[in-house]
């Protein structure tokens, strides 16, 4: 059947084509509204977002934006990091009844004054601080309580997990955050930078042989009633660091007095008078210098007279002395007759060169300079030549007998660790790297030897430790108070290197006016009082550290000094 | 023809369309999903931080002294009971010499690990601080016999009412 069948003619063909004409008018419409839902369609897909969500979501931080970096011990045990610790603000005018919100408020926070609450919420402020570092417990309760007028301020605080333990070196923030003292003042580029967020600062310290010099510092301090004290374990062959500790110490977490006695780090703060500890320079620029032999003799029979000083001996052997004797037995009269031999100007460029006329180099701040003598003639060479007339801080004592153990090359210290995972050791390093050499490979040798002497059978006694061949110098001096020196208070320091045979790290131990007691004959003698904080502590640190104990070779460390062919 | 063709072209323009469409509000989900996702991440990395730092401040070696000296019978190790196995020093080397030995991980730090010498004997009276259990005052209630209420057996009060017993 075709259209044309059935094609209307007559007037009601003129009807049926004008309601054609009308249809086509909302046809019309309903086409261009189609088309504008399918434009609408088309562009909404193509260049619109469907939701504001996204904006919202896009607007997320995707990183952690912490305000400093957190510092690691070299095992990777927190020392600082950050904590969220929000701030209680309050808007007073949102607040109705502030009585009964300044009740609430103390219930969660006991150590806020109720009355001065309850005015700060009267006033007419618009916005104020009620308490800062909010622990999360009191966030959960200041939460829960639902006051609208209250509000929790994002914040960070700057905590540090080991509490005293390695407060100096660290150093502090203040209440503004600015870094105060330690690493964190040296390296604070870095540490509050946000793009290295993600990328903590190790530092040398060992928080384990941290925690032992601390305790059997402490344990000596409380001994010996001293008043204050410091320690240092550092490696030799890299000048790592490992423990730094000085008595009295501080909580970074509290709030800090900067002019506390507590505050200082006495390892690099205060120059003292490091007595015998100098000896150890002396006999080894001697050595080096070759301007003493070891068999070489000197009269020690007689304190010596020098214009109208009297140089004296506190373990006097009134006798001729050898140079390994005048060492081991500490002999003030013996260096001083040393270092006449050598004079003046060799003695001045060795000091210079093991470091010690120069601010001791590490990453702290406020380092000291040394106290040199202001005129330098014969007399006060002497005196140098036993450590006193000269005031040094203990580290630059430590890194000089370190150079003058591990081989003749001075090793800056520092506090950082350095790369020495198992594939790149650090004797490697250690081997290529430049670093100045002080005194010859076969002096450093002698060195030790001499050092393992006077534990053998020197002032050091008190710290030998079985299978650890330990080596060091006593130091004993007395303090100057009010200019004149004080035979009472004293300077006791240790500076112990272990194992002897293959020297690897330096202990040093210092102790502010010990008072001797029974056990140790009310003598207070570096050998009384530091070297045995030394020798505990290399008992205790020794395993830690892998080195192994050998019991044969001290026999041969004690014998070989008295025999010394290679040098004739 | 033509009419065909363009119905045809116009339902084409249309179901792209709305696959676009489709397609773009499955992607902002998912991209809502992800967003939602490290956001928990940095929560829970922020949650890891403040653990560690518990970690931390738990695990002070002070503390652990502390705590061993209190609760365990262990006292310091003597510098003879430890030696480095093997003829080389390097310590991993070492640990391979021996057989029946795996190495699960290096070392924390590099410095090269001891190995015991000999397994150090309990004695009871080598120390001098016996190893004592806190008394929590609700054991000591628990031990004490004559704290617990005394149970009587059914038939002994049923004897005791009739007066069987006597």
């Amino acid at each position: 059947m075709s259209v044309a069948d059935l094609h209307i003619e007559g007037v009601k063909s003129e009807v049926i084509d004008m309601a054609r004409t009308r249809l086509m008018v909302p046809t019309f419409l309903f086409v261009i509204g189609f088309a504008a839902l399918m434009v609408r369609l088309i562009s909404i897909g193509i260049f619109e977002d469907i939701s504001d969500q996204v904006v919202h979501a896009q607007s997320a931080k995707t990183e952690i934006i912490r305000e400093r970096v957190d510092i690691m011990d070299r095992n990777g045990i927190i020392l600082a990091t950050n904590l969220p610790a929000p701030s209680l603000a309050a808007r007073p005018r949102l607040i109705t009844n502030p009585e009964e919100t300044a009740d609430k408020i103390v219930s969660v926070l006991p150590d806020l004054n109720r009355t001065w609450v309850v005015n700060e919420l009267k006033s007419s402020r618009h916005f104020l601080y009620i308490k800062r570092n909010l622990s999360p417990t009191q966030v959960w309760k200041i939460n829960a309580l639902g006051y609208p007028g209250l509000i929790l301020e994002e914040a960070e605080k700057r905590i540090y997990p080991q509490g005293k333990l390695a407060s100096h070196v660290l150093g502090y923030l203040d209440m503004e955050n600015k870094p105060q003292a330690g690493v964190e003042k040296f390296f604070n580029e870095h540490l509050s930078n946000p793009a290295r967020s993600n990328d903590p600062l190790y530092l040398s310290l060992d928080v384990r042989i941290q925690h032992i010099m601390r305790s059997e510092l402490a344990r000596a301090m409380d001994k010996f009633s001293a008043r204050a004290a410091a320690g240092i374990v550092m490696d030799i062959r890299t000048g790592e660091v490992l423990a730094m500790t000085s008595l009295p110490d501080f909580d970074g977490n509290g709030s800090l007095d900067p002019t506390a006695p507590e505050m200082k780090n006495r390892n690099i703060l205060e120059p003292y008078e490091m007595g015998s500890g100098f000896k150890t320079f002396t006999v080894a620029m001697a050595l080096d210098s070759g301007t003493v032999k070891l068999k070489d003799q000197f009269d020690a029979t007689e304190p010596l007279k020098v214009g109208r000083r009297t140089i004296n001996d506190d373990h006097a052997q009134e006798r001729i002395l050898t140079v390994p004797e005048i060492y081991t037995f500490s002999s003030n009269i013996g260096s001083s007759l040393i270092i006449r031999e050598l004079g003046v100007d060799q003695q001045k460029e060795y000091l210079k060169k093991f470091g010690l006329f120069d601010r001791p180099v590490i990453e702290l701040t406020g380092l000291s300079r040394p106290i040199l003598p202001k005129r330098w003639g014969e007399i006060q060479s002497m005196t140098v030549s036993y450590g006193h007339g000269i005031g040094v801080a203990p580290l630059p004592l430590v890194t000089g007998t370190a150079a003058i153990v591990n081989g003749g090359r001075l090793i800056p210290a520092t506090l950082i660790r350095k790369d020495n995972s198992l594939t790149s050791p650090a004797f490697e390093r250690f081997y290529t790297e430049d670093y100045p050499q002080v005194v010859s490979p076969e002096t450093s040798q002698k060195m030790r030897h001499l050092m393992r002497l006077a534990v053998e059978y020197g002032s050091g006694g008190n710290a030998h430790v079985d299978g650890y061949r330990v080596g060091g110098k006593t130091g004993t001096a007395e303090k100057v108070i009010k200019g004149v020196y004080s035979r009472k208070d004293k300077i006791t320091s240790f500076v112990g290197v272990f194992p002897m045979d293959d020297p690897q790290y330096v202990v040093f131990a210092m102790l502010d006016e010990p008072r001797g007691t029974e056990d140790t004959f009310y003598k207070a003698t570096g050998g009384w009082t530091a070297a045995p904080v030394v020798g505990k502590v290399i008992k205790r640190i020794g395993p830690l550290l892998g080195v192994a104990s050998k019991v044969d070779v001290a026999i041969k460390y004690q014998n070989l000094i008295l025999d010394d062919h290679q040098n004739n | 023809m033509i009419k065909v063709v363009m119905c045809f072209f116009v339902l084409m323009v249309m179901i792209s369309a709305g696959t676009v469409y489709s397609l773009k509000e499955t992607t902002e989900r998912l991209e809502a999903r992800k967003h939602q996702l490290s956001a928990e991440i940095l929560k829970d990395r922020a949650a890891i931080k403040v653990l560690r730092a518990e970690m931390a401040y738990l695990s002070q070696p002070d503390r652990l002294q502390k705590l061993s000296e209190r609760f365990l019978a262990l006292t310091a190790i003597k510098s003879d009971q430890l030696t480095v196995s093997g003829p080389t020093s390097s310590p991993i080397s070492s640990i391979a010499v021996r057989e029946n030995l795996e190495l699960v991980s290096f070392p924390v730090d590099d410095f090269p690990l001891l190995l015991p010498q000999e397994k150090p004997e309990f004695k009871k009276g080598r120390y001098n601080r016996p190893v004592q259990l806190i008394s929590y005052p609700a054991m000591a209630a628990k031990k004490n016999p004559a704290s617990r209420p005394k149970t009587v057996s059914f038939y002994d009060r049923i004897s005791l009412k009739i007066g069987d017993g006597e």
